[in-house]
């Protein structure tokens, strides 16, 4: 009995305080000591207006924490006008230790504040990068050791494992020296910045057995690759007469500088290690160089934007209203000369009508939609994926918008010069950007990313076989055989196999919009198009998008290029 | 004769009413852009203020507020059922342009309810002109009927006065509030509530210290 009494008594108010206090005081004792430690850009070196890669550490974390990590700019400044930017650097559980991720830099002078919230909002932990000390004004060589830059430059050089996650993360190189082995996630990456446009150097020669590797042949183009010795004693790389490819260099009338086409970049593949280049053929090799180019459609975006037809009402259709609106005050005024309350009744009635009229006419012309969005989605797929996106708004209002979500958390906005002459914000919301867009203004975006693996073709001498989904969007699809399109059917999803008979010249296609040539036209001026197998998928739609108590009239235009195998 | 005084509308006031319809009309073709694509729209410089529309309503409404006060203590009706017409006749105008409310969706949507804030303010700003200009004639501020230029000017330093608050330091800014016209530009913009309710509680406070003034008035002078 005495003990039933004992387990129902309720336990002391000063114990429960006691704990309760314990573990706030562990707990903030345990939020106090959470570290931020950050480091932007390689070695610190990146550009303003482009992507930079992130490392970020995390340390003194009790426990892993569900929350956020923010990253604040204030872009500009008090002269030029300023933008607030905001965006998630990672969002979900984040744990002790090393977080790598490629953000956005807005403005290169300004410092960066990282903030850690949990999910109920609260700060756990902040720090502030300063950016500005090693900030570029042009893109820059990056090193990859043990590939070292001449003596006297500044430019950066990193381990490989300091190598971006992110084929995006290289945006602000414009060429990247490799002279040793990398891993095959590595070797990805630097094949995906390749393919959007990137320029690297390749040193090979006797260090080639430690860099070979399926993923570094993919990357060369290498099919017949041997070792010679030359009369100076250095070993050089050659594959066989090196087909596909430009010899820029030479030594003893062998190649010493080869440049072989990856997607819209270029991989130039120096045939000896860097130790067995003199000065001269340094210097030169330098000269040779053809600088990273990403390939953008921030403009073919914006034209393409601006070729949306408005929506709303037509003049015509408010004159007549006002007419009638006229109209009714006459005849009201002309019947109350003879029936003056019958009039008042007559000019409330026909009001109510021409009101009732105006309603269903604007309903009609969906004026709600004064918010304009055009989209463009180009992917490859080339042994490796990568997909741009680029986004361009326009209002007849200033608002915040959101975003299109293909662009992610993480976009690039195109700031103007001048910040003074508008109001520039950038946020995300639940996980989707949302950026602020003045009255008759335009603003762009562009972010980049990894494409879906969607289409798929083989190809032999007489058929092409083509594996894909179904698309609402009714695809235009070409099969590109050296240049010649051949086209395919109305796409209906899963299998299709498209006889190769008679083709037209690739720039002979006929598109159903000008918008898809216009596309179609910018992406082949950089890229290979006329060399090998090809699918060439277009996909566009517009359609109405609520967003609050107004439209977003939405345009997409998707491009898809998949390389064939089997030729 | 007889039977034209009494129409609803008489000739000098179809004058205002059909100035009114028309210039807010012409307001609201011009604020419809004159482009047919994003592009035309981008670049082009004219761009005409969808504001003007409900500006040009206020000034109008005001104008024929202040007429019809004029008028009505003219014959010497002034009592509270005249009140009431005075009232209906200015309601009547506004509710001729409630097919030019419905088309404003077009010039600035997602606005509907700063609008129709608009659309319910302008009768009682002109509502408070005409129970005003009554006042004055009936105080003897304007002693004969061909004095009512004087009742314009009256009105006019109070649509455009208070508006000059607006050019001074922020903390007089908001006795703008106090012209129907700063109101109005007011309640176009994304609108707190104390705005709103200053703006109307302005005119309201207005219309009852004129009317009050003006019903005692007209006792006194029934019992005499």
């Amino acid at each position: 009995m005495n003990a039933t009494l004992r387990i129902h008594r309720p336990p002391s108010r000063g114990g429960v305080l006691a704990t309760m206090l314990l573990v706030l005081c562990v707990h903030a004792a345990s939020s106090s000591a959470v570290t931020l430690r950050a480091e932007v850009g390689f070695v610190g070196h990146l550009v303003g207006g482009r992507f930079a890669p992130i490392t970020l550490t995390v340390d003194g974390l009790s426990a892993p924490l569900d929350g956020t990590l923010i990253a604040r700019q204030t872009a500009g400044n008090a002269w030029r006008g300023t933008a607030s930017i905001e965006f998630p650097v990672h969002s979900g559980t984040i744990r002790n230790g090393i977080l790598r991720t490629t953000i956005p830099i807005h403005d290169d002078l300004n410092p960066i504040e990282l903030l850690l919230h949990d999910r109920s909002g609260r700060l756990i932990a902040a720090a502030t990068v300063e950016i500005r000390s090693r900030r570029r004004e042009q893109p820059f060589p990056l090193y990859v050791a043990p590939a070292r830059p001449p003596a006297g430059s500044v430019d950066p050089v990193i381990a490989p494992s300091d190598l971006p996650a992110d084929w995006w993360g290289f945006d602000a190189v414009s060429s990247l020296w490799i002279a040793g082995p990398l891993s095959s996630a590595e070797w990805q990456t630097v094949t995906q910045w390749a393919l959007a446009g990137g320029s690297i150097v390749v040193f090979t020669g006797a260090d080639f057995y430690r860099i070979d590797s399926p993923a570094a042949r993919r990357l060369l183009s290498l099919r017949q690759s041997t070792l010679t010795l030359w009369p100076d004693g250095s070993l050089a790389l050659q594959d066989g007469d090196w087909a596909d490819a430009t010899v820029l260099m030479k030594r003893h009338s062998e190649p010493l500088l080869v440049r072989r086409s990856a997607g819209a970049g270029s991989v130039f593949i120096v045939t000896v290690r860097p130790s067995d280049l003199t000065d001269e053929e340094r210097t030169s090799l330098a000269e040779r160089l053809q600088a990273a180019n990403i390939m953008r459609y921030d403009g073919p975006t914006a034209d393409l934007l601006a070729q949306i037809p408005l929506t709303g009402p037509s003049h015509a259709a408010v004159v007549l209203i006002v007419v009638c609106c006229l109209s009714v005050l006459g005849l009201g005024s002309a019947i109350g000369r003879v029936r003056p309350r019958g009039a008042v009744g007559f000019v409330v009635v026909l009001s109510s009508c021409c009101a009732a009229a105006a309603g269903f006419y604007i309903n009609r012309a969906n004026v709600d939609s004064t918010v304009y969005r055009m989209d463009t989605i180009v992917s490859v797929q080339d042994g490796v994926r990568i997909v741009l996106f680029h986004s361009a708004l326009f209002s007849t209002a200033s608002r915040l918008l959101p975003a299109s979500p293909a662009v992610g958390p993480r976009p690039l906005l195109a700031l103007d010069p001048a910040l003074l002459s508008g109001t520039y914000r950038l946020e995300a919301r639940d996980g989707l950007a949302a950026l602020t867009v003045d009255a008759r203004t335009t603003r762009s975006l562009r972010a980049c990313g990894v494409a879906a693996d969607v289409y798929r073709m083989s190809v032999s001498d007489t058929v092409a076989s083509i594996h894909g989904p179904r698309s609402e969007r009714s695809p235009v699809m070409f099969v590109l055989i050296d240049g010649v399109a051949h086209a395919v059917g109305p796409w209906l999803g899963a299998e299709q196999v498209v006889e190769l008979r008679a083709g037209v010249e690739i720039e002979a296609i006929e598109l159903d919009s000008a918008a898809q040539a216009e596309l179609l036209r910018s992406f082949a001026e950089r890229f290979p198009l006329h060399a090998g197998a090809w699918l060439l998928v277009l996909e566009e739609d517009g359609r109405l998008e609520s967003f609050g108590s107004t439209m977003m009239n939405v345009r997409t235009i998707v491009l898809t290029i998949v390389r064939g195998s089997g030729v | 004769m007889e039977r034209h005084r009494s129409n609803w509308i008489e000739w000098p006031a179809f004058q205002i009413y059909f100035g009114l319809l028309l210039s807010c009309g012409i307001c609201l073709v011009l604020a419809i852009p004159f482009a047919d694509r994003v592009g035309d729209l981008r670049v082009s410089s004219w761009h005409f203020p969808p504001s003007a529309f409900f500006l040009v309503n206020v000034f109008f409404l005001a104008i024929l507020g202040t007429h019809l006060g004029s008028r009505i203590e003219r014959l010497g009706r002034i009592d509270a059922r005249t009140g009431f017409r005075l009232a209906a006749q200015v309601a009547l105008a506004q509710f001729l342009l409630t097919p030019y409310y419905v088309l404003a969706r077009a010039i600035a949507p997602g606005s509907e309810g700063s609008h129709w804030l608009v659309y319910t303010y302008a009768p009682l700003a002109a509502y408070l002109c005409a129970v005003g200009s009554a006042r004055l004639r009936r105080r003897r501020v304007l002693p004969s009927p061909d004095s009512s230029p004087v009742a314009y000017a009256v009105m006019l330093g109070y649509l455009i006065v208070p508006i000059l608050f607006r050019l001074g330091p922020s903390w007089v800014r908001s006795f703008a509030l106090a012209s129907p016209l700063g109101a109005t530009l007011r309640f176009l913009h994304p609108v707190g509530r104390w705005d709103a309710l200053s703006g109307f509680g302005v005119v309201v406070v207005g219309i009852v210290a004129a009317l009050f003034g003006r019903i005692q008035h007209s006792g006194r002078r029934t019992r005499v």
